[in-house]
């Protein structure tokens, strides 16, 4: 064995980790090698010095343990509820955009949110066509007799139409008359009152005032 | 006889709450220890176990047999360990009022003994952690490499250089000891 594979076996001759007859091999080289001899001394004083470094004594406080983990568990519990919540809802909300066939757009800065299925575009409402021209054809058929009752009729009414015309003319002038009557006899009846007016007023003085040389009696 | 790490799990499971405690009293100090070389930082050690047997309890449900009980505990105190080490680099702190570990020591010695506390201290702290980890686990726990391997997810071959590189590195830190003369391993 050289001193390559004696130092790679060293730390497990320390640890008690080698094969008997591979620590038997090691050893046998360390009692001829003083540079090994001194590396493996060396890493005993190393192992020795591990065990020089104290620990801390350490007591668990179990209640508290229990006391932690029941409170965390807690902790949990209500973020799952509320994790719950808010799947729940969320799948609600989803459930009615599909339902209700949401649409949301935004539309000229606003918010658009519509519902049920979107209107139907319309079937433009077709023009109705224009009926074909019909030309009617008017054909005059002359008839004498026909001719000469209508001719009778138009006379007969040119006629009363002038008697018409001549009734409310005699009409109108009577009642021309009737109001220029009334007009003069309005006025008959004015000049009369006033007549009336003075005779009475002079009658009056008459009986009633004296002239201012006698006594008023 | 006192019940297997096994029994106390299974009963712990089915609702005996004096069956965890007894597991905290049986576990509680290597974990202190392990957690103390890991970190190098002594304060920290009693709330940092009182998380770590926190973690397990709420993870108790959800424990299968499959590895060892120990294993399991120490993968859930590294785990609270490092998240320590990423909320704040820590510095080594020594244990200035530590108990001594020879038995009725001289004031001479005791002085001596607190300087070799501090730069065994300081060494450990000075090696990467991978290293660190095997070799606290390997010296203070006793746990083999191939339960180490389980613990970290690492080799057992890669295992074995890294403690080999963290004991060369200790050794030749600490060249200048002088040869202590007894054993104190516990």
């Amino acid at each position: 064995m050289n001193c390559s594979q004696a130092r790679d076996q060293l730390p497990a001759l320390l640890y008690d980790g080698l094969a008997p007859a591979d620590a038997t091999l090691v050893q046998t080289h360390l009692g001829g090698c003083p540079v090994c001899r001194q590396e493996f001394a060396e890493s005993q004083r190393v192992r020795c010095a591990l065990n020089n470094v104290p620990v801390p004594p350490v007591s668990v406080d179990v209640s508290r343990v229990f006391q932690q983990a029941a409170a965390l568990q807690q902790r949990r519990a209500r973020r799952w509820r509320s994790a719950t919540v808010a799947v729940c809802g969320l799948a609600a909300a989803l459930l009615l955009v599909v339902l209700l066939r949401l649409e949301f757009r935004f539309d000229a800065h606003q918010l658009v949110v519509r519902w049920a299925d979107s209107p139907q575009e319309q079937t433009p409402i077709p023009l109705p066509t224009p009926e074909p021209t019909v030309i009617v054809r008017r054909e005059v058929v002359t008839n004498p007799e026909v001719e000469e009752q209508l001719r009778v009729i138009r006379d007969t009414l040119h006629a009363l139409a002038g008697s018409l015309d001549t009734r409310d003319a005699q009409f109108r002038q009577a009642v021309g008359q009737l109001e220029t009557r009334l007009e003069s006899l309005r006025m008959q009846d004015g000049r009369r009152w006033s007549e009336n007016d003075r005779n009475f007023a002079a009658l009056y003085n008459a009986v009633f005032f004296i002239p201012k040389q006698g006594v008023k009696q | 006889m006192d019940p297997s790490d096994a029994e106390l799990v299974e009963r712990w499971q089915s609702g005996d709450v004096q069956a965890f405690a007894a597991l905290v009293h049986r576990w509680q100090q290597p974990i202190a220890r392990f957690l103390t070389h890991l970190l190098g930082r002594p304060d920290l050690v009693g709330d940092l176990c009182q998380d770590v047997f926190l973690r397990a309890f709420m993870a108790g449900p959800r424990y299968r047999e499959s590895g060892t009980f120990s294993a399991w505990l120490y993968r859930i105190a590294l785990n609270a360990a490092r998240d320590v080490g990423r909320r704040g680099r820590h510095k080594v702190v020594s244990l200035e009022n530590g108990e001594p570990v020879s038995p009725s020591p001289s004031p001479e010695s005791l002085s001596e003994q607190r300087e070799l506390t501090r730069l065994v201290a300081e060494a450990l702290a000075e090696l990467p952690e991978p290293q660190r980890l095997v070799l606290i686990l390997r010296h203070y726990e006793g746990m083999r490499f191939e339960d180490i391997a389980r613990l970290t997810g690492a080799p057992a071959s890669t295992l074995k250089s890294r403690f080999a590189a963290a004991l060369n590195y200790l050794r030749v830190r600490l060249r200048h000891l002088d040869p202590a003369p007894e054993d104190h391993r516990p």
